[in-house]
């Protein structure tokens, strides 16, 4: 019985012995295996991978969308697919070619000679979409790979096209796609492939080593449907006065928004070709006209403001004035006029007289409208204008410039005076830019800038009562638009190339308040070098100042603010 | 304490370890089968994000306004007629549609 249990307890003390050597390398593998797990594992992936993944390629994130003010899109990055192979990997050429060239519609003779080359990648085919991609993967043909990559798209094509401008391969030439192309572009990932056993890449095999980082979106202030509008409208006096261009800009007068800026000609981003041919910066921001008679409301603004003129007082116009031993002229002698009659019949005579009041003061107003300065646009290389120094003037500068010659403007500055007239005189800064959102949050938005208050609201109000006068019965009756308060001023200029006018072509204007009494729109025309050099600006820009006005008018339901008699 | 209430103890603590480790490892695999769910579903949301872009592209670019009213004046039959605005204003002028 003792000898039984003596052997149990062996047994026991074995068995016991055993399994403490058990649990003593239980308990080592699970500590290592943690250690491996936890503590290494990262260290031993990264050197996993580095054994058969190539060391990465730089990726653009998916560039930004540009919407227009309601959520329109102008201008969206697409996904689409390069269809790649490696050719060393093909084993059956010829029955390879046959298969990819009749699927993928690909000359076989081209595409013979590509493939019979050491190169480990080819690209077969690019812009493939979803739909094509997967056609193309359910005939499992072999060696042939899919690369996404990122494709601009422009859905509203020529509509708005100068100011979103271009893209290039892989960044924004120009327009806003330019000026904003690092907040749209985002931030670059890496992407890595797979190695073959000579440590080739392997198409098709492509993984995130480091995301990149999608761009912002923008939001414009433009509204689509306007700006369809306007080229619309633009397009027939295109079609009835053959102009070399027409501009129209819209900017909402209590805001400073431009609700649309066109100019015609313009082109279709999606077509590269048609963008090479277009002059760039778009003209409405980028280039100087000479305003000509359209300038006569800052004129009359700054002598009301300087207090050299009132309404009351009287000037004569025989139909000629000598100054600086130069004749100046207007059309027909307009006899005694007040400053509201100088305006409506565009007197020049008048208004040299109005300048002449003005003296060296004219320079120092003109200057705190903002001309010969930069706005600090959202757009890029802004125009500024010109205007020459006091120290400068000739004996005929300030004639000259009382009537808005010698002087020049760029369309979008031209718009921001009037729209400093319709506010009270406050100036606002011209936005184009709503918002910019990243990943759903806002991260700028734009609230009205006062760019300077540049003449009093008493002044402004004046003023502003003449506009209405101008258009008003007896005016420019191209113009017009029954039951509503529509202010504006015309302006015939000239055209100088290389320092000098040239004889028959011409620059027509109209910028219109839409109302005087009730301020909401400032529309801008510039009609840029008509066929006929003797048409008036009353005769081609207002008519389509009204089309536009009419239509904007109604779009924004914009009730009437004047009896119809 | 007899060796075989040992035996015992040891024998409920290696087999915690063994289920621990046992364990662990199946909580690994299912991470991991949670992790390759999580890249299918990606997969799929991105296609259909894709997808939706399409689409969205699609309507913008044939709701274009300047498309709609060129479809207008195609399907209204107005080539070489003239368009007579009476929409606002006046509505004396008229313009020719170009088309």
């Amino acid at each position: 019985m003792v000898e039984v249990e003596k052997k149990q307890k062996t047994v026991e003390n074995k068995i016991v012995k055993t399994l403490l050597i058990f649990l003593i390398l239980s308990i080592a593998f699970s500590v290592r295996l943690l250690y491996l797990d936890v503590i290494k594992g990262e260290e031993f992936k990264r050197k996993a991978e580095a054994q058969w993944q190539s060391a990465g390629r730089r990726v653009p994130g998916k560039r930004g969308t540009i919407y227009d003010r309601n959520g329109r899109i102008l201008a969206i990055s697409i996904k689409r697919y390069r269809v790649v192979t490696n050719p060393s990997q093909i084993d059956d050429k010829e029955r390879w070619l046959e298969k990819v060239s009749d699927q993928l519609d690909i000359d076989r003779e081209t595409l013979k000679n590509k493939i019979n080359t050491n190169s480990s990648y080819l690209v077969l085919k690019t812009g493939i979409d979803k739909t094509e991609k997967e056609r193309i993967e359910k005939l499992n043909i072999e060696y042939i790979y899919f690369e996404p990559y990122y494709e601009r798209f422009y859905p509203m094509h020529n509509l708005a096209s100068y100011i979103i401008g271009e893209m290039g391969i892989d960044r924004g030439l120009e327009g806003l796609e330019y000026k904003f192309d690092s907040i749209l572009r985002g931030e670059y990932g890496t992407i890595g492939f797979l190695k073959d056993a000579v440590g080739r890449e392997i198409p098709g095999t492509e993984f995130y080593i480091k995301k990149p980082q999608n761009g912002a979106d923008i939001y414009l202030t433009i509204d689509i449907n306007i700006q369809a509008i306007m080229e619309f409208e633009m397009k027939k006096t295109i079609e009835k006065y053959k102009p070399k261009r027409v501009i129209t800009i819209l900017e909402d007068i209590k805001t400073g928004e431009i609700i649309g800026m066109a100019t015609l000609p313009n082109f279709d981003p999606n077509d590269f070709s048609q963008f090479s041919k277009a002059k760039f910066p778009d003209p409405a921001y980028g280039w100087n006209y000479e305003p000509g008679s359209s300038f006569k409301p800052l004129i009359t603004s700054a002598a009301l403001e300087e207090g050299v003129l009132s309404e009351e007082d009287k000037f004569e116009c025989k139909g000629y004035i000598y100054k600086g031993g130069k004749r100046f002229t207007c059309i027909v002698p307009h006899g005694t006029q007040t400053i509201k009659d100088l305006l409506r019949n565009s007197c020049n005579v008048g208004f040299i007289q109005v300048g002449s009041l003005l003296g060296d003061r004219l320079y120092h107003y003109l200057k705190l409208f903002g001309v010969g300065e930069e706005m600090n646009l959202d757009f890029p290389y802004e125009g500024k204008g010109d205007i020459l120094p006091p120290e400068q003037w000739s004996d005929t500068t300030l004639p000259t410039m009382s009537f808005g010659v010698g002087i020049t403007v760029t369309p979008l500055q031209q718009t921001s005076f009037y729209q400093a007239i319709g506010n009270k005189g406050n100036r606002l800064k011209p936005q184009i830019i709503k918002k910019i959102v990243k990943d759903g949050k806002i991260v700028k938005e734009a609230k009205p800038s006062l760019i300077k208050k540049v003449i009093s609201e008493t002044t402004a109000n004046k003023v502003l009562s003449y506009l209405k006068y101008v258009v008003g019965r007896n005016g420019v009756g191209g113009a017009v638009i029954t039951g509503y308060s529509i202010g504006g001023k015309t302006g015939t200029a000239g055209v100088i190339e290389n320092g000098k006018y040239v004889e028959g072509k011409t620059v027509l204007w109209f910028v219109g308040i839409i109302t005087t009494k009730n301020p909401r729109y400032v529309l801008t025309v510039l009609v840029d070098e008509p066929e006929d050099s003797s048409l008036y600006a009353s005769q081609v820009a207002a008519p389509l100042f009204k089309r536009i006005a009419e239509r904007v008018i109604r779009y924004f339901e914009i009730e009437p603010d004047e009896e119809v008699k | 304490m007899q060796n075989s209430e040992w035996l015992k103890r040891f024998s409920i603590f290696i087999i915690a370890i063994v289920l621990l480790v046992f364990f662990y490892g199946l909580l690994n695999l299912q991470i991991m089968n949670l992790g390759n769910k999580k890249n299918i579903l990606k997969r799929e949301l991105d296609s259909l994000i894709e997808e939706r872009m399409n689409l969205e592209f699609k309507l913008e670019e044939a709701t274009n306004p300047n498309i709609l009213i060129e479809r207008a004046i195609e399907k209204l039959n107005l080539k070489d007629a003239e368009v007579i605005f009476i929409d606002g204003g006046s509505g004396e002028e008229t313009e020719n549609s170009g088309k």
